[in-house]
């Protein structure tokens, strides 16, 4: 017997069988048909953004790209910190520039005492 | 594109054939007709207004990679398991899964003679299929059941054409060979 008619004599066989499947694996399939169609998107919009959202997370998750974006992220808000938190007020340069005395006086070390000592009368 | 009751009439003629399609690739009705409701919400969720010639193909896939999603996972499970049972006793080693099989629960002998038989040599070729590889069941269920062309299947397969041939020729002969050796001619 040719390899094709062997095939379709099976199958034919194996065809009979769906009678066999009982009630309550009918009533599961059943089942699941109504969920799959209470599923089914109202527009193909929508269908495409479900889509394009599904991809995304699938590539993150295949890559394992979370952590590196968890990390990334924190990484970021480190630095944000940080230079929100060594942020000078806003005056101070133009205040110095502006003041009568030079910069390196302000880091003297006698500047002070002279000037207290000065300010006597 | 597809209407929702063209959707409804797919998958009511489908169901049947993917639930056996899965329970012969995972031996177990149960985890079968998991298999089959996840394939079909994805096929409504994100393929569902698509023409509906494009249903089948469109589903095999799907249902093929669910089958083989689950595959990986469970590969993954026994890798585990097989390590933890390492500390305790493997006794049941050598048990044949489809020992596990709940035995037909109708009484023979109130059916006739010629259902009786039919019954009988389903039971071997189902057996039969169980026991193939899985790509040579995949081939020849998408092949032959389903109906589809060489280039379909191979599309399905994620493989060549060529493959394609040889998992079904191979099949088909394995098919044979267990048949001739049950005395089943057809």
């Amino acid at each position: 017997m040719q390899e094709q008619d062997m095939a379709k004599h099976i199958v034919a066989v194996l065809k009979r069988g769906d009678h066999r499947l009982d009630q309550a694996t009918l009533d599961r399939l059943a089942s699941a048909r109504r969920q799959a169609m209470a599923a089914l998107p109202a527009s193909a919009a929508e269908i495409k953004l479900a889509g394009v959202g599904k991809e995304l997370a699938t590539f993150l998750h295949e890559h394992r790209i979370w952590p590196a974006l968890l990390a990334g992220a924190m990484l970021v808000m480190f630095i944000l910190m940080q230079s929100a938190g060594n942020r000078e007020p806003v005056g101070a340069d133009s205040l110095l520039l502006a003041a009568e005395l030079p910069p390196e006086a302000f880091l003297d070390k006698g500047f002070d005492t002279w000037l207290e000592q000065s300010a006597q009368p | 594109m597809a209407t929702a009751q063209e959707l409804a009439n797919f998958l009511a003629e489908v169901e049947l054939r993917a639930f056996r399609q899965a329970a012969y690739a995972l031996h177990d009705d149960h985890l079968a007709l998991d298999i089959v409701q996840d394939a079909m919400l994805k096929l409504s969720q994100s393929y569902g207004l698509r023409p509906v010639s494009e249903f089948p193909m469109l589903f095999q896939r799907i249902l093929q990679n669910t089958i083989r999603d689950f595959y990986r996972r469970q590969k993954v499970r026994n890798t585990w398991t097989t390590l933890l049972s390492a500390f305790s006793n493997d006794d049941d080693d050598a048990r044949d899964p489809l020992e596990t099989l709940a035995p037909p629960d109708e009484d023979v002998s109130v059916i006739p003679a010629a259902q009786l038989e039919q019954d009988q040599t389903l039971a071997i070729i189902e057996k039969a299929l169980h026991s193939l590889p899985p790509r040579q069941r995949e081939a020849f269920i998408l092949r032959y059941w389903e109906d589809m062309d060489v280039a379909e299947t191979a599309t399905i397969m994620g493989c060549s054409q060529g493959s394609v041939k040889t998992h079904c020729s191979r099949a088909v002969h394995t098919l044979a060979e267990i048949l001739r050796k049950q005395g089943l001619t057809l």
